[in-house]
């Protein structure tokens, strides 16, 4: 495709090849799938059939070579048409309406050529629909801006029906209308951005240093590369001069060289956050939000405004102690992947607490001000955890007591007090309010989230109550949305009394039912 | 956000079904509300009574399998008990013999209790589906959140003329909510009543 050219579309469009490049990187990706395991034949000096399994990297990469060659794209009226293969050839068609996300990413060699792998994700979750790889850069914006126009021209409507409730005569919907209206240019408006400054604080207090130790373990033990324990005392030996250390000397050194590995791992998990996360930014174009991270793999995602699940406000203690959270917000699409401990539900990995508030209602009007009257669950929920706890701590101490020593009951005090402390906090920390469009919940003792879900997003209200539940009363109330994460409701209240989990499940049902869903 | 409480709390009793008034199905009200062949009042409706039928037959094979292992156990015991196996003894033949006779008695008493502990209820606003004998839930799927929905039916529900209702959300943990023990004209009269009309534009 020549780079002056304007991208066809429409449906005249004509099929669009993938950039010549391409070829160099389905080279590159089989031979990186090769390189490790390469390496580490030729270094051990594997056996004679290792080596020869080396030479299936050559049919693997005639495969690539040849996918690479057959596949091309279009953008058509209302969709994209992805064409695949030759004797066995693949349509498929993807309607501008369920495409979530329209994410790229591109590491050093990609930036070097000036492209960029493209992943189209749908609501169907776990693998993009179509990854385009690779593309011009230029080519994957303008590929960008044409489906996100031709999307907001096709859903205008559904996405103003999105947010108030709607009285029955304006949801009708006109094809018509839709079909004609005229796709709108819009506006880029950065939101939020996170400075090297913060970046490096983020570092500090996720501590992903431990990434990188894990790599090396891994490492080491592939290539048997244990240092020998006498290493150290030779290294001892030549920096303080002792070669054989007394019991308090090696006390003293397994300290030190404990916090010499913890600065060390703060340090390269600052490193980390610098590197993955340079420049992050959180833009608004149109209805999609957008953030843009990276120095040297640069990541560029997409989150359809309209269709954010939930949004969530985490906080680690160290996070608290600078006044900092973690904002997320989830769509239907593309679970989570946190490939190198990034994760594409991030609104922001790191903003002041103070503002967070005010960020997401820039993202989310609806959400209004945070609710400062929260609604507790009930004060008998303390009994019944520490019921729980006290039970755990018995089994934990009682066998300790009869095999090891008696003094092993003494333990139980100090555990009973924790419990009882835990429980409080734990109990005091469930929170929930219902404002005018969304319900806010929060909970957590150690690590506390805040989530908002707007009543135009709740699937279903179930209350649950267990013969437990029953003998006090209790009920729970769970929430459940699209992609509330594998095996989980999104909201979960525990310990609510009968009555006001049965007020909760109408209120809720009621303001779900009044508001149209739109994925 | 305080409703006002016209619907009864969710009963708390181990038996308490039976406190609900039971109307006839000639003397239920005629609006679209009550589907299915009893109304307990307030909308919610009872499943099939055919269900107990059904449920209990399922058990009847399940506790003749079981029945019938426990007889090849102790034909074996009989035959061949010499003291060295203690899974041979007598004791042991008793002990599984008693566990097959309480299946058989939970069979018989389970299918009456768990349906007396099922309803549902179906409304302008969407289905509620109430169940569970000790671990109970009430879960409510606003219609406007059905993707869309199935009517099934296994060879057993099909002798017994009864049908199960699914309702596909986009949820996760609720992305189908089942409904069963409901006659089949009633699965499908409900199904009708579900994707009825304006489900047309929530993609």
């Amino acid at each position: 495709m020549n780079p002056s050219e304007p991208l066809p579309t429409g449906d005249d469009a004509a099929f669009i090849r993938l950039h010549p490049s391409s070829l160099l990187f389905a080279l590159a990706a089989t031979l990186r799938q090769f390189l490790i395991p390469g390496i580490i034949v030729l270094l051990r000096g594997g056996e004679n059939f290792e080596i020869w399994l080396m030479l299936l990297a050559i049919p693997a990469f005639l495969l690539a070579l040849f996918r690479y060659l057959t596949f091309r794209f279009r953008l058509a009226e209302r969709d994209m048409i992805v064409r695949k293969g030759l004797i066995f050839r693949s349509e498929r068609i993807i309607p501008y309406a369920r495409i979530q996300n329209l994410d790229y990413k591109r590491n050093l060699f990609h930036r070097m050529f000036g492209v960029c792998d493209m992943l189209v994700q749908t609501a169907s979750g776990k693998e993009p629909e179509a990854t385009l790889s690779v593309l011009r850069l230029k080519d994957a914006e303008a590929v960008r801006d044409q489906v996100v126009r031709r999307k907001a021209a096709l859903t205008d409507q559904a996405v103003s029906l999105d947010a108030p409730p709607v009285e029955e005569a304006d949801r009708t919907t006109d094809e018509s209308t839709i079909a004609e209206a005229a796709p709108q240019e819009v506006d880029e408006k950065r939101l939020a951005h996170a400075g090297i400054k913060e970046l490096a604080l983020f570092g500090l207090i996720t501590n992903r240093g431990w990434l990188a130790v894990a790599a090396l373990i891994g490492l080491a033990f592939q290539f048997d590369l244990w240092p020998d324990p006498d290493l150290f005392e030779a290294w001892a030996d030549r920096a303080f001069g002792v070669s054989n250390f007394d019991a308090c000397g090696k006390i003293i050194a397994s300290v030190v060289g404990l916090f010499a590995v913890v600065l060390i791992v703060r340090f390269l998990s600052v490193i980390w956050a610098i590197l993955t996360l340079y420049d992050f930014s959180l833009l608004q174009y149109g209805d999609e939000l957008r953030t843009r991270f990276g120095l040297l793999t640069q990541h560029a995602l997409t989150l359809p405004k309209h269709r954010i699940q939930l949004i969530d406000m985490q906080s680690s203690p160290t996070s608290r102690l600078f006044k900092r959270v973690t904002l997320r917000a989830r769509t239907a699409g593309a679970l989570n992947d946190a490939n190198q401990g990034t994760s594409r539900d991030w609104l922001m990995p790191i903003y002041r607490r103070a503002t967070a508030v005010d960020l997401l209602r820039e993202v989310q009007p609806e959400i209004e001000q945070e609710p400062t009257d929260w609604l507790p669950i009930s004060p008998r929920g303390a009994r019944r955890m520490m019921k729980k706890l006290t039970i755990l701590d018995l089994i934990i101490v009682t066998p300790m007591a009869f095999v090891l020593s008696h003094w092993w009951w003494f333990a139980l005090l100090p555990a009973l007090g924790f419990s009882w402390l835990w429980v409080r906090w734990s109990v005091r920390s469930y929170g929930y309010a219902l404002t005018n469009n969304a319900i806010w919940f929060r909970h957590g003792v150690v690590a506390k989230s805040v989530r908002v879900i707007r009543y135009n997003k709740i699937q279903t209200v179930t209350v649950a109550a267990s013969p437990f539940d029953r003998r006090n009363n209790h009920a729970s109330v769970k929430i459940d949305t699209a992609n509330s994460g594998l095996g989980q409701f999104a909201i979960a209240i525990p310990y609510l009394p009968d009555e006001d989990a049965e007020r909760l499940r109408r209120a809720l049902t009621d303001e779900a039912e009044r508001r149209d869903f739109i994925w | 956000m305080t409703p006002e409480h016209d619907e009864p709390v969710y009963e708390n009793g181990p038996s308490a079904p039976e406190a609900i008034p039971i109307d006839d199905t000639e003397g239920a009200p005629t609006d679209a509300i009550s589907y299915g062949t009893l109304n307990m009042g307030d909308g919610l409706s009872q499943l099939d009574p055919r269900f107990i039928k059904a449920e209990r037959v399922s058990w009847a094979i399940f506790v003749g399998i079981l029945f019938f292992g426990w007889l090849a156990h102790a034909v074996t015991a009989f035959f061949f008990y010499d003291g060295s196996k203690p899974i041979l003894s007598g004791y042991s033949v008793a002990v599984t013999g008693a566990v097959v006779l309480l299946m058989g008695i939970l069979g018989i008493t389970w299918p009456s209790l768990d349906y007396r502990h099922r309803a549902y209820r179906m409304t302008d606003h969407g289905l509620q589906i109430r169940k569970g004998v000790w671990w109970r839930t009430v879960i409510d799927v606003p219609r406007s959140r059905v993707q869309h929905t199935d009517v099934t039916q296994g060879p057993l529900a099909r002798r017994y003329g009864l049908g199960k209702l699914v309702v596909h959300t986009a949820g996760t943990m609720s992305a189908t909510v089942e409904l069963e023990g409901l006659a089949h004209e009633t699965a499908l009269a409900l199904r009708d009543r579900l994707t009825g009309a304006d489900d047309d534009e929530s993609v």
